[in-house]
């Protein structure tokens, strides 16, 4: 190959990087990352609008190592869980959450991967086992922890829900035994302070959630939130 | 269309105005007359369903769709063994539906409480004349019941969609991870 002709073509590839960083730029109003001091980089989840302490929380769950154990939501240190509430006959919601987050942490380097946990919480134990559970989040997480939290005692999840600013209800099941399940759509970013640090509404894609858990997991970043005052 | 309100002088600038319009739109599909002609069949991009977990028992097939005079989609079905029964669903803020739900919890609503999503059958989805309708998550989907087997990426699955006016329509559903 003619080494003039690739390095006009890798000048070329340049050149359109340079264009289009340019223009992610101009779209998102300067959200580039600056590393050290200057601007803060920008997230674009929610600050909650209250302090959420859920450290104290104690959930029977089932980890990906397989065993059940009374488990909570503070990750490991320098670590984050990822919460989510839901059921897994939701065909809808969930799969595109889980789907999005999977995006989102199959995006950041295999050392951090591990660093994120997945928390999955059911609203509907009736019909969600832990089997059932465990097929579920494996199928979605095969390169990060996860634990799915079920508890059959009503009081405890709405006290778990009500933590984090979340909610369910169940609607009366139908002649062939189906009910409605209603339920919080958010996913909810736990630092290993126990508090809750970032809010993502349900729609937010995998590629702007990866940016927000990199920048999470980065210690030295100094954080502005661009969305929630 | 009728014009029978409008005095014949402003018939032409009208009708050059709506030629503007639906020019570009249209393309060179033929000079339709929108009451005698049949209605157009259904345009159909992007027809997917996500891969579901091993032995999940629900899923959804999303799809955009476009009708050039306008119809409505008021059914879907799937071969028996792929999954139980087929319906449509829309996935609505869960205050706007107003479920009922059992009051354990409902007492305490508030800024700081999301009270999230949830879905309900639809009786149809609208397609106005020449409109891009997206079938999505979060919105108005296919939802399966009852499948019979995983669905993996890359699978295709046949979805038999039934507009109000175009009649039936076979369509492949590709399924992917996200
Ligand atoms: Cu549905």
């Amino acid at each position: 190959m003619d080494t003039s002709a690739a390095g006009s073509i890798r000048l070329a590839v340049a050149t359109l990087a340079a264009g289009l960083a340019l223009l992610t730029v101009a779209a998102c109003g300067g959200n580039e990352k600056n590393s050290g001091a200057g601007e803060p980089a920008r997230l674009i989840g929610a600050e909650p609008p209250v302090v959420k302490t859920v450290g104290k929380l104690r959930m029977p769950a089932l980890a990906s190592d397989g065993k059940v154990r009374t488990a909570s939501f503070v990750p490991p240190r320098d670590g984050l869980t990822v919460v989510f509430f839901g059921y897994t006959f939701c065909p809808d919601v969930c799969p595109t959450s889980l789907a999005e987050m999977r995006l989102a942490i199959n995006a950041l380097p295999a050392t951090d991967r591990s660093r994120v946990t997945v928390a999955f919480v059911t609203v509907d134990p009736k019909r969600d086992t832990f089997p059932k559970l465990r097929e579920y989040l494996g199928h979605f997480f095969e390169h990060n922890p996860w634990l799915t939290v079920r508890t059959a005692d009503r009081r405890k999840l709405i006290q778990a829900e009500r933590a984090f600013g979340a909610s369910h209800t169940l609607g009366k099941p139908n002649a062939r035994g189906d009910y409605d399940v209603s339920h919080t759509t958010r996913t909810y970013a736990v630092g290993d302070d126990g508090n809750v640090t970032l809010e993502w509404l349900f729609g937010t894609p995998g590629v702007d959630i990866a940016g927000d858990l990199k920048i999470l997991l980065d210690p030295s970043e100094t954080r502005s939130i661009r969305t929630n005052p | 269309m009728k014009f029978s309100i409008i005095k014949p002088a402003r018939i032409s600038l009208l009708a050059a105005i709506t030629l503007l319009v639906v020019l570009p739109v249209v393309g060179c599909g033929d000079d339709k007359k929108a009451e005698s002609s049949k209605p157009a069949v259904p345009e159909l991009t992007d027809v997917w369903t996500r891969s579901t977990a091993p032995k999940a028992s629900t899923g959804a097939i999303y799809l955009t769709v476009k009708s050039a005079t306008g119809d409505k989609l008021i059914e879907a079905s799937v071969e028996k063994d792929v999954a139980g029964r087929a319906e449509l669903h829309e996935t609505v803020s869960a205050k706007d539906a107003g479920s009922s739900a059992d009051s354990m919890d409902s007492g305490e609503m508030d800024m700081k409480t999301d009270s999230g999503m949830m879905m309900h059958p639809a009786s149809g989805v609208e397609l106005p004349a020449n409109k891009s309708v997206m079938l999505k998550p979060g919105g108005f989907h296919i939802m399966l019941f009852d499948l019979k087997k995983q669905i993996k990426a890359g699978d295709e699955i046949v979805v038999t969609l039934k507009f109000e006016k175009a009649g039936k329509l076979n369509v492949a559903a590709v399924a992917r991870d996200s």
